[in-house]
């Protein structure tokens, strides 16, 4: 019987408010997976909703780390920040909602659609927030 | 539609990529917020925006972007264009502004992505961005996208004041020029031409429906 191979792991530390380097991380799992060679469609949800979860720490925590675990049939990514955390969550997922200030909207981001859009694009998500100490998001899209 | 369409149409200069205007583009996408082109992009598209900061490439490049166009005269500075460069993501830029750029690409025959998007089509397992459906495009005939939707009962006959054929030049529309007189169909007639026919014939103005200024005039309002 044939060993399923161990999973390809990424850490990726993300900084607040870096914007330059804010997306890089995204960029870096995405190539990954073209390099492993997962069909196209797979790679464009994981990389929006990996972009999404990325933009998030990099506007609303203190700093946190991106971690993608990779294998054949899955792929997880774990986006831990410390942070203010989300008071409501289910606010939060609303579309339309948002918390960004306004020089945020001006580079084209805080439109209230990053919780949204990282929903549609998923298979697994799980939020996980302490007010005050941070938030840990969840995603997990499978490869069928 | 190919880049090189694009370029032409919109009289583009080509910031990198000069060596890929040959591929192929299936649809545009106009807008400033990134998060709404992750959400909404279908396909590999032509994505027009007034927004010159990094977060344009990432989000072109998550999305599968063949091409950004620069509109409103915006210029990406010099490390953006390597940063393009090194990506294989060719940039443009127009002078056009966003809703002239992207009527002048529609009319060219460069569909948009409202069809997939209100089909609830995404690209292979995407979720619909909204979990209600609305049917149809209001007061649309003409669905966007490469799969059509069915704008529902609407129909151009019933609810839109339809121009007659050849009212207006296709050619003058797409280049953009204003329509010259002799181009406006006989029967059509100008405020102005409306005005001096009747001062001609001593015909009276109907009055007013509305006060501008009651108090000028000492009525009570």
């Amino acid at each position: 019987m044939k060993e399923s191979p161990s999973p390809l792991e990424l850490t990726i530390p993300v900084r607040a408010r870096d914007f330059l380097a804010g997306g890089d991380g995204a960029a870096r799992v995405r190539q990954v997976l073209q390099q492993v060679g997962f069909p196209p469609a797979l790679i464009r949800r994981v990389a929006i909703a990996t972009y999404e979860v990325e933009m998030n720490m990099v506007i609303h925590s203190t700093g946190g780390e991106l971690r993608a675990e990779i294998t054949p049939e899955v792929i997880t990514i774990t986006a831990r920040d410390t942070g203010p955390g989300i008071p409501d969550i289910d606010l939060a997922m609303q579309e339309g909602y948002s918390t960004a200030p306004r020089e945020i909207q001006e580079m084209g981001f805080g439109a209230g659609m990053g919780l949204p859009n990282i929903r549609r694009c998923v298979d697994e998500l799980e939020i996980r927030s302490t007010p005050g100490q941070g938030t840990t998001v969840k995603i997990g899209i499978y490869n069928r | 539609m190919q880049i090189r369409e694009i370029q032409a149409i919109l009289a583009a200069e080509v910031f990198t990529g000069a060596d890929k205007l040959d591929l192929e583009v299936e649809a545009g996408f106009g807008s400033d917020l990134m998060s709404d082109v992750l959400a909404f992009a279908r396909g590999r598209v032509a994505l027009l925006t007034g927004l010159t900061n990094t977060h344009v490439l990432h989000t072109a490049s998550m999305v599968d972007a063949a091409v950004v166009v620069f509109v409103r005269g915006k210029r990406p500075d010099q490390n953006l264009i390597d940063a393009a460069a090194g990506m294989g993501l060719p940039l443009l830029g127009t002078r056009l502004l966003m809703y002239d750029s992207c009527g002048r690409l529609f009319q060219a025959g460069l569909k948009g992505c409202s069809g997939e998007v209100l089909a609830e089509r995404g690209t292979d397992g995407e979720k619909p961005v909204r979990s209600t459906k609305e049917k149809g495009i209001p007061g649309d005939k003409k669905p966007a996208g490469k799969n059509p939707v069915d704008t529902g009962a609407i129909s151009g006959e019933e609810n839109c004041v339809q121009a007659a054929s050849g009212a207006i030049d296709p050619e003058s529309v797409a280049s953009g020029e204003r329509i010259p007189l002799d181009k406006i169909p006989r029967g059509w007639k100008s405020a102005g031409a409306i005005g001096r026919e009747r001062a001609s014939n001593n015909e009276a103005f109907p009055a007013p429906a509305w006060k501008v200024n009651p108090a000028a005039t000492g009525e009570p309002a």
